[in-house]
């Protein structure tokens, strides 16, 4: 979730009045915000990702305004510019623009770190760090239209914050975004953003210009979005835009787009807003209780809406621009359920139609602690996630392991539960000096071949004479009280345990674990001093055989 | 016990039956100052002797009768009466002032008065006493007798009852009269026929198979044990105690109504994210936060439909070109929603609620707060009339059931469900924490996995943030200890003992 950091003084401003933080603690929480600190005279925040609306001082001051009825909402005049975009010989590998035009704001120092903080904050949340959305701003009257987005092989500007001239190369290789963003662009190919005149606006995804820089002196802002994806920068340019329209404008321009792909009615139609039909009915079949639906609606304003018409069981609302989280009608009855406050909204849990079951590899996994704690052994946890090395040197060669693991000694799924059991037997007979000790882990484990999750039960058994007949007895003993009759076959090839110490356990003729005497090469590396008697059984196995048997 | 054999006793009663041997017959004041104790303090041991045939124990009680201070004054002076008689005798009558001068007090005079009275020896008449003719033998025979009796008891007399021939002086406060009660112990004939067959027992700690085996237990005595001394552990074999906290949820999920169902740890992205609505743009999908599983899947069957739909619903609603590759792709599982979806999915339609406690993974160092792999509480109540306001009253008896308390509740934010709320419960420590969040599945989670006109409150507890207030654990990394020794002393929780039925 982004964190937002905005200026009291800037949100006083944009809201025409004072705004006391001691009273906006319920519409904070009523926006989904939540304070991370206040200090002197800024304000931090984290915003919820879906509200791109107030990743800025702009559009939190709104939502502020309208919740404390400072101002009600309104409509935005928005038209179709006459001036455009040709967007003919745009790159095939990021071939949309769209552009709006943004006039007579005031700005300042602060009015553009905010804008700036929107813009960061949106290329990473929604954005796809620039991949699938890049945004840009201009002094409008640095330029001259119509402005062209192209497919470029090579380009000469002052990329901004510097005050020379670079060519591509020099700027993808020597500036910080260049090489941040490279990625995102072919050799050759470049995206660029001229106007009439060969003035570049920008390099997109990558910088701006300097020559069309956004200044305190600014009155008139061109907005654009290049990318691969259509309706994602038609809302990310419509809640840049209504940010920016906060600072003091009166209308707002979408530039049409020629050449390539006409798609500016998606942003068109997104800053003239939505209605979206709300049903009484649903209303208290999703929340659970019946409003008024009247006050209900009433209600919506603080949120932003404005209601268009209301019938007895229905009603139309307008959705404004920035709200491009508002999907359907259900989002609307959450700004309902909001302003009926949650913790007023009471009543009884509705009865189950069904009784509640366990998971039958929960059921026998019960008794199967029950049992093994009967045989005195001591129940352990170990993680899933394991450490490679660790099972490499118990000879397990096949594992899963993450692509991306944070610490290596978590970045392998367990396939097994010996390893583990033998490191919590080893750590404590070592960290205690005990001369005996049973213990045993009851857990899942990922099977490398199937990637299946298999529950399973494994223990081991430490002490000067244990013998494979303490594992054997204890696995017989096991079995048997869970109704099971095991039989012990000779098997070969387990690496870890001793050819002539090992049994293969069956139980109906079907394969279901091992027991066995672990070598001493492995004592060894486990430094213990006596010898250990181990048994995996999987209960998944059981419990088919258990459902089997139940069926039949 | 033959006559001829030795006669074995434990410490204690081996030195009463010695002293009262010493004397044929003591009282118990007389033996328990000889051993050492105190009277009280044997009267146990004389009782179990008598139960052994080797002293017979009697009560009795007696009377000490002695003069009083105003008897032994009479003893060596005449009675006020005597007095009185004489002066008459000489004087013939004497007036009441005239007797002030003889030397008696009031209440003597007023005794002598009365006495002579009595015995019609006296009249009074106006302020007079007279002498009366031919009552002297019965005056002199009282007299004798009261001297006789003050002679009785000149020294002081024990005796079994209080002789009636002592009312008189007692009436008249002459003589003082104590009763006394004591316990007498005399030695049986078994015990003195065995006197030099007496053996002295042992002080027991243990008890032996041959103090079992030979009934021996009349003649040993227990050591007292000494409960001041600080008593180790004694050792225990447990099952693990977070293993137990799960569990005790699992039964408060039963009792809801809830079936347990269960998914795997390595999990598409597809039932991870996708069907979840959660663009494959998102930021929780990134590798910061996601384990990547290293292998390939393999060629998955039957799930065709349900890709096509969800994939239907990303462009549609999130418009964005949704990339069937990228939800086909493997993560360990970031929580266990995923589960609840699949089961959606395999069930479709219909009035049931299902949860799952299981783990999950997030890239993460572990440290006293986070850990890279822990539990979550996942569950759905699927029904056409299920509402947001059942998923609180879940939260709210969750939170009874856990001990919790009250809950409180904020707006939240998931990007599957809509409305979507975080209850926040009050910690001993820390303040009001976030421990339930939860929503109302989107219709854009619901429509791909084929739930049309049906609502379902969903939830993803991280159960172990609750385990850790249950058992007072302060670091999660320790709700994971395979130390045995930790195993053994952690405290079941109170909440699981059933003060969470209290609250």
């Amino acid at each position: 979730m982004p964190v937002v950091s905005v200026r009291l003084w800037d949100v006083a401003r944009l809201a025409g009045t004072q705004v006391e933080l001691e009273a906006l603690s319920t519409v904070l929480s009523n926006l989904k915000l939540e304070v991370e600190k206040v200090e002197a005279d800024s304000l931090v925040y984290e915003a919820p990702h879906d509200r791109l609306d107030l990743y800025s001082a702009e559009g939190l001051t709104r939502a502020i305004s309208y919740q404390l009825g400072i101002k009600k909402p309104v409509k935005y005049a928005v038209s179709k510019s006459s001036l455009y975009v040709d967007s003919s010989r745009a790159p095939s590998y990021r071939p949309h623009v769209l552009m709006t035009i943004v006039r007579d704001v005031k700005l300042d120092d602060e009015a553009i770190s905010q804008i700036f903080q929107l813009q960061e904050k949106l290329h990473i949340s929604h954005c796809g760090d620039r991949e699938l959305v890049s945004i840009g701003l201009y002094d409008l009257d640095k330029l001259s239209f119509p402005v062209y987005y192209r497919e470029v092989t090579s380009v000469v500007f002052r990329p901004l914050g510097y005050s020379r001239v670079m060519n591509i190369t020099e700027i993808l290789s020597e500036t910080d975004k260049g090489r941040e963003y490279r990625h995102l662009v072919k050799e050759g190919l470049y995206p660029l953003l001229v106007d009439s005149e060969d003035v570049v606006l920008s390099l997109p995804p990558i910088i701006n210009s300097e020559d069309t820089r956004v200044t305190d002196k600014t009155k008139n802002v061109l907005i654009d979005v290049t990318g691969t994806e259509p309706t994602l920068m038609a809302s990310i340019l419509a809640v840049v835009t209504m940010a920016v329209y906060e600072r003091g404008a009166k209308s707002i321009e979408v530039v049409p787009v020629v050449g390539g792909t006409a798609i500016e009615d998606l942003v068109f139609n997104m800053l003239t807003g939505r209605k979206i039909s709300v049903k009484a009915g649903r209303v208290s079949e999703l929340i659970g209780v019946e409003p008024d639906f009247r006050e209900a609606l009433r209600n919506l304003e603080k949120y932003g809406y404005i209601i268009e018409s209301i019938e007895e069981d229905r009603a139309i609302v307008w959705v404004p621009p920035y709200r491009v989280d508002v999907i359907d009608e259900d989002d609307v009855i959450e700004d309902i359920a909001i302003s009926l406050d949650y913790n007023r909204i009471t009543g009884i849990l509705e009865p189950p139609t069904h009784r509640g079951t366990p998971h039958l590899l929960e059921t026998v996994s019960r008794y199967a602690r029950d049992i093994l704690i009967g045989l005195g052994f001591t129940e352990v946890v170990n993680f899933i996630l394991t450490d490679p090395d660790y099972l490499a040197a118990l000879r397990y060669t096949k594992f899963i392991s993450i692509k991306n693991p944070k610490m290596r000694v978590y970045s392998a799924l367990r396939p097994s539960l010996l390893p583990g059991v033998l490191r919590s037997l080893s750590k404590n007979v070592r960290r205690y000096g005990l001369q005996d000790l049973k213990v045993f882990e009851i857990g899942d484990t990922v099977d490398p071949g199937t990637l299946a999750t298999f529950k399973a039960v494994s223990g081991a058994v430490y002490g000067p004479s244990t013998t494979l007949t303490d594992g054997l007895t204890a696995v017989r003993t096991f079995l048997e009280t869970l109704g099971f009759k095991p039989q012990f076959k000779g098997v070969n090839g387990l690496e870890l345990i001793i050819d002539e110490r090992s049994a293969a356990v069956e139980v109906s003729g079907e394969f279901i674990g091992i027991v066995g005497e672990i070598h001493p090469k492995y004592l060894k590396y486990l430094e213990l001093e006596a010898p250990v008697a181990v048994f995996e059984i999987s209960i998944s196995k059981l419990v088919e055989l258990l459902v089997r048997s139940l069926r039949t | 016990m033959s006559s001829l054999q030795e006669i074995k006793l434990p410490p204690r009663l081996y030195a009463i039956a010695k002293a009262i041997l010493k004397f044929g017959a003591a009282t118990a004041a007389e033996i328990a100052r000889l051993i050492g104790k105190r009277e009280q303090d044997i009267m146990r041991d004389l009782a179990e002797l008598e139960r052994r045939n080797l002293i017979k124990v009697s009560r009795r009680t007696y009377f000490k009768i002695e003069l009083s201070e105003l008897g032994r004054k009479y003893l060596i002076n005449l009675l006020p009466e005597e007095a009185v008689l004489k002066e008459l005798a000489s004087r013939g009558s004497l007036s009441f002032s005239a007797l002030k001068d003889l030397g008696l007090s009031e209440n003597e005079i007023e005794a002598a008065i009365g006495i002579l009275k009595t015995l019609g020896a006296i009249k009074v008449s106006r302020g007079h006493i007279y002498l009366v003719e031919n009552a002297g033998q019965k005056t002199a025979d009282y007299i004798q007798k009261v001297r006789e009796e003050l002679q009785k008891y000149s020294t002081s007399v024990i005796l079994a009852e209080v002789p009636d021939s002592s009312r008189e002086v007692r009436r008249r406060g002459l003589i003082s009269v104590r009763e006394h009660r004591e316990v007498i112990a005399e030695a049986s004939e078994l015990l003195m026929s065995h006197s030099d067959r007496l053996v002295e027992g042992e002080i027991v700690t243990v008890i032996t198979p041959e103090i079992i085996k030979l009934e021996s237990w009349d003649s040993i005595e227990f050591k007292p044990f000494d409960l001041s001394v600080e008593l180790p552990r004694a050792s225990i074999v447990r099952k693990h105690f977070f293993t137990d906290v799960l569990n005790y949820m699992r039964e408060l999920m039963l009792s809801l109504g809830f079936e347990e169902v269960k998914g795997p740890h390595v999990e598409l992205e597809l039932w991870n994210f996708d069907a979840l609505f959660v663009s494959q743009h998102h930021p929780a999908r990134r590798s910061t936060d996601v384990y990547f599983v290293d292998r390939e899947v393999g060629k998955v069957t039957g799930i065709e439909s349900v890709l096509e739909a969800v994939g239907r619903f990303h462009r549609e609603f999130r418009g964005y070109i949704w990339d069937p590759n990228i939800a086909l792709r493997l993560v360990l599982r970031t929580h266990c929603t995923s589960v609840s979806v699949r089961t959606l999915w395999e069930r479709g339609p219909g009035e049931y609620r299902v949860f799952t406690i299981d783990r999950v993974f997030r890239p993460d160092t572990p440290d006293p707060t986070h850990l890279m792999e822990f539990h979550q509480l996942d569950g759905i109540i699927v029904g056409k009339k299920v509402s947001f306001k059942d998923l609180l009253q879940f939260f709210r008896e969750f939170a009874r059931g856990m001990g919790l308390g009250e809950v409180r509740f904020k707006p939240a934010y998931f990007p599957f469900t809509e409305p979507s709320v975080e209850g926040y419960v009050k910690h001993p420590k820390l303040g009001w924490i976030e421990v339930l969040p939860g929503g109302m599945f989107r219709k854009q989670v619901l429509e791909p996995l084929g739930l049309r006109g049906y609502n379902v409150a969903a939830w993803g507890i991280g159960v172990d943030r609750i385990a850790m207030i249950l058992l007072d654990v302060n670091d999660i990394r320790d709700l994971y200890t395979d130390d045995i020794r930790e195993i053994e002393k952690t405290a079941i929780p109170r909440v699981a003992l059933g003060a969470g039925s209290l609250s």
